[in-house]
C-alpha cells in the first residue's frame, strides 16, 4: 500500500492524486518537482529521488541515492544543486551518518556527498543553512555553498537551544529556547548580528515556519493538554 | 508493520545515548517518541522516528570552529514595532506553507490520524486567520507537507506528499 502525491488547486481547493508515490519528502524548484521515496520494508535499499514535471506530474527522471542511504529527511533545491538530507541505514534498522547528497539537475546524477553539519538544514534557494551544536550549550548557524556544499561560515548565535530554522535570502530566522519559553530570533547574514524579534511563550513548540511579505508565520503544537495547534503571525515593522 | 515498530524501537534506543546536552533536539526527540508510542497504537509508520533521529544524530556532527564571535550574550530586548497575532487552529497540525495569497496548514484530526478523511490541508486567510477552506487529503502523518509553487502557467498548485502504508488511496478498499 503506497502513499500518494497530490496537487491542490488553490482556486478550487480540489486535491488531485497525481501519482502513487511512497514519498517521504517533497520540494519544488523552479521547473521541477522533486519527491524522495524509500522502501520502508527494505531499510538497506537505497532511497530514490524522483523528478517530475510539476505541470503534468509526469516522472522525468529517477535518481538512486548511493548505496546505504536508505532514509531521506528533506530535499533542498538550490540554484547550484539539489541537495538531499539523508542518512545511512543498517540491517539492524538503525540510521546513522547524516549527510547531504548533491544531485546535478542537469544530468540527474549524484555528484557529491558531504557530512551534514547540523540538526536543521534549510535553504534560501542559493545557500544551505544548518543549525549546529558547538558544545557547552552553545549553538551556531552554518552557511554552506549551494553548489559545492563547502562550509562558508559559521556564526555563533548565543542561543542555548535552537529549533526550527527558516532562511529567506535576506535573513535567517530561528527559534531559540524550548517549548516553554522561546524566542523568534533573526540573524542578519551580512553582519552576523542576531536580534530577538519576538517572545514566544505558552503555545508549545514551533514545528514549522514560513515567511510571507512583511510577516513570519509560526506553527505551534502544544501537547500539554492534548494536541493544540496555534498559528502565529509576526508582523515586522 | 511489526517490523517497522521494532525498527523504531531499536532506532530510538540507539540514538538516545548519543545525547549529552539538553538541546532542543532532545526535547523534540522525546516528543517524537511520545508521538510514536501513540501512533504505534494507531499502527503508525516509520518516518516520524527516523526524522527525529536525523535531527538528534546530526547535532553531534563536528565541523570547523566558528569564525565569528558570539553576537549575543546579554540578550537584547524584542524588536520594537513587532506585533504577534495568534490564531487557534483545531487538529494536530505539522506543516506550514505560504503561497497564492494564503497560508496552508497540513494536519489531521487528533486521534484519527489513520482514519479516512482525518487528514486535511487548511487554507487560511493571512489577514484574518480565518480558515476559509478545509481540503480533505488521502494522507496523514506529521510529515505531511508540501510547497506552494506559484507559476505563470496557472497549472501549478500546492503539492502535498507523504509516505503511507496505512491509508489507501481514494476509492480503494481499506
Amino acid at each position: 500500500m503506497g502513499g500518494t502525491l497530490q496537487r491542490i488547486d488553490p482556486s478550487t481547493g480540489v486535491a488531485q492524486v497525481i501519482d502513487e508515490l511512497d514519498g517521504v519528502a517533497v520540494a519544488v524548484a523552479e521547473r521541477d518537482l522533486w519527491v524522495a521515496v524509500m522502501d520502508h520494508h527494505q531499510p538497506l535499499a537505497p532511497a530514490e529521488v524522483i523528478r517530475l514535471d510539476p505541470g503534468t506530474g509526469e516522472v522525468v527522471a529517477r535518481v538512486p541515492l548511493p548505496d546505504g542511504f536508505g532514509f531521506v529527511h528533506r530535499i533542498l533545491p538550490t540554484s547550484g544543486a539539489v541537495w538531499v538530507a539523508a542518512m545511512r541505514t543498517d540491517d539492524d534498522g538503525g540510521v546513522y551518518d547524516p549527510s547531504l547528497i548533491a544531485i546535478d539537475p542537469s544530468t540527474d546524477r549524484v555528484v557529491g556527498v558531504r557530512p551534514s553539519p547540523g540538526g536543521a538544514v534549510v535553504t534560501d534557494g542559493e545557500s544551505l543553512w544548518a543549525s549546529r551544536y558547538l558544545g557547552e550549550g552553545s549553538w551556531a548557524l552554518t552557511r554552506l555553498d549551494g553548489a559545492t556544499g563547502e562550509v562558508l561560515e559559521t556564526v555563533p548565535i548565543g542561543a542555548e537551544r535552537v529549533g526550527e530554522v527558516l532562511a529567506t535570502g535576506t535573513d535567517v530566522w530561528f527559534i531559540a529556547g524550548d517549548d516553554v519559553h522561546a524566542t523568534l530570533d533573526r540573524l542578519d547574514p551580512s553582519t552576523g548580528s542576531v536580534e530577538i524579534v519576538a517572545e514566544l511563550a505558552g503555545r508549545g513548540g514551533v514545528v514549522d515556519m514560513e515567511a510571507s511579505p512583511g510577516s513570519v508565520w509560526l506553527l505551534h503544537l502544544d501537547y500539554r493538554d492534548g494536541p493544540l495547534s496555534t498559528l502565529s503571525r509576526i508582523d515586522l515593522p | 508493520m511489526s517490523e517497522i515498530r521494532d525498527l523504531l524501537d531499536r532506532e530510538a534506543s540507539r540514538v538516545q545515548p548519543v545525547l549529552e546536552d539538553p538541546t532542543d533536539f532532545f526535547t523534540r526527540f522525546h516528543r517524537l517518541r511520545e508521538r510514536r508510542q501513540r501512533w504505534r497504537r494507531l499502527r503508525a509508520g516509520i518516518l516520524g522516528g527516523l526524522a527525529g533521529a536525523v535531527a538528534v544524530a546530526a547535532a553531534a556532527i563536528v565541523l570547523p570552529l566558528p569564525d565569528r564571535p558570539a553576537p549575543r550574550e546579554a540578550g537584547p530586548a524584542p524588536s520594537a514595532g513587532v506585533t504577534v497575532t495568534n490564531f487557534s487552529l483545531g487538529g494536530e497540525n505539522h506543516s506550514l506553507a505560504y503561497g497564492f495569497g494564503s497560508v496552508w496548514v497540513a494536519g489531521y484530526d487528533p486521534g484519527d490520524a489513520y482514519l479516512p478523511g482525518s487528514a486535511y490541508v487548511l487554507q487560511v486567510d493571512p489577514g484574518t486567520g480565518e480558515v476559509v477552506a478545509r481540503i480533505a487529503a488521502s494522507a496523514m502523518g506529521w510529515e505531511q507537507g508540501g510547497t506552494a509553487w506559484p507559476s505563470a502557467t496557472g497549472r501549478s498548485g500546492r503539492w502535498a506528499a507523504r509516505f503511507s502504508g496505512s491509508i489507501p488511496p481514494p476509492g480503494s478498499p481499506r
